[in-house]
């Protein structure tokens, strides 16, 4: 056999499909059942993918319509209001200059289902950006804007602006910085 | 270690890393028996066809 047997394939894709569907739905049991439907498509669509194309570009293609159509299916229940989020935000950065994980997460909740797959999908699983682009059915330029913007949007609810970047840094390095700042001056 | 004037690139630096942190920790996660006795069935109708 010259081609990996892409079933085989498949499985070992499972981890980094997992973790795509949970940057999108953000919930571990509709994350689990995503990904179960996506392997039920892929599987019954075998015979349409062309043996030595991207496999893990397929895939991710069949998870995110998946989400999609769901979605558009779905009935808007609960539209979070604006405040409702940002308040769990806590109000500054985390005192040892690193963005705390939990406040990262609830920012990265507020981007937009497309800022957040294309963040996911350059930013952390290594896709290149026409590979994301082929993915999410769109052009490289999207992808580079959606990018910039999730970006832009992070840091300003992380309270990263390039304007307040000094509250990264502890009160005992600025002191440091600013000693130093006065030496040479 | 954070730069001493944080700029545009260490904040997308801290941003990446930490979206490669929440990637990962999904993706590290064992493969729920739901979904590997899925492949399971998936697979041993494969092989009868």
């Amino acid at each position: 056999m010259s081609h990996p047997d892409p079933r085989e394939e498949l499985i070992a894709l499972l981890p980094s499909l997992r973790a795509f569907a949970m940057s999108l739905t953000r919930q571990p049991a509709a994350a689990d059942d995503l990904v179960q439907d996506t392997v039920l498509k892929a599987w019954s669509n075998f015979d349409k993918f062309q043996t030595g194309t991207n496999l893990r570009a397929w895939l991710f293609t069949i998870l995110r319509n998946t989400y999609y159509s769901d979605r558009r299916k779905k009935v808007r229940e609960v539209e979070d209001g604006d405040g409702v989020l940002t308040a769990q935000l806590s109000e500054k950065p985390a005192h040892d200059g690193r963005l705390a994980l939990r406040d990262f997460r609830v920012a990265f909740d507020q981007l937009t289902d497309e800022q957040r797959e294309a963040l996911i999908l350059v930013g952390a699983s290594g896709f290149s950006y026409e590979e994301a682009a082929e993915t999410c059915g769109c052009a490289v330029g999207t992808i580079k804007s959606r990018i910039n913007r999730g970006r832009a949007r992070l840091a300003e609810l992380m309270h990263l602006s390039e304007n307040e970047a000094m509250e990264m840094t502890d009160p005992a390095t600025m002191a440091v910085i600013s000693a130093g700042r006065t030496a040479t001056a | 270690m954070a730069s001493p004037t944080p700029d545009k690139d260490a904040v997308q630096k801290q941003i990446d890393e930490n979206l490669r942190k929440i990637f990962e920790e999904t993706a590290n996660e064992p493969i729920p028996d739901q979904l590997t006795q899925l492949l399971d069935k998936l697979r041993e109708q494969e092989t009868r066809k």
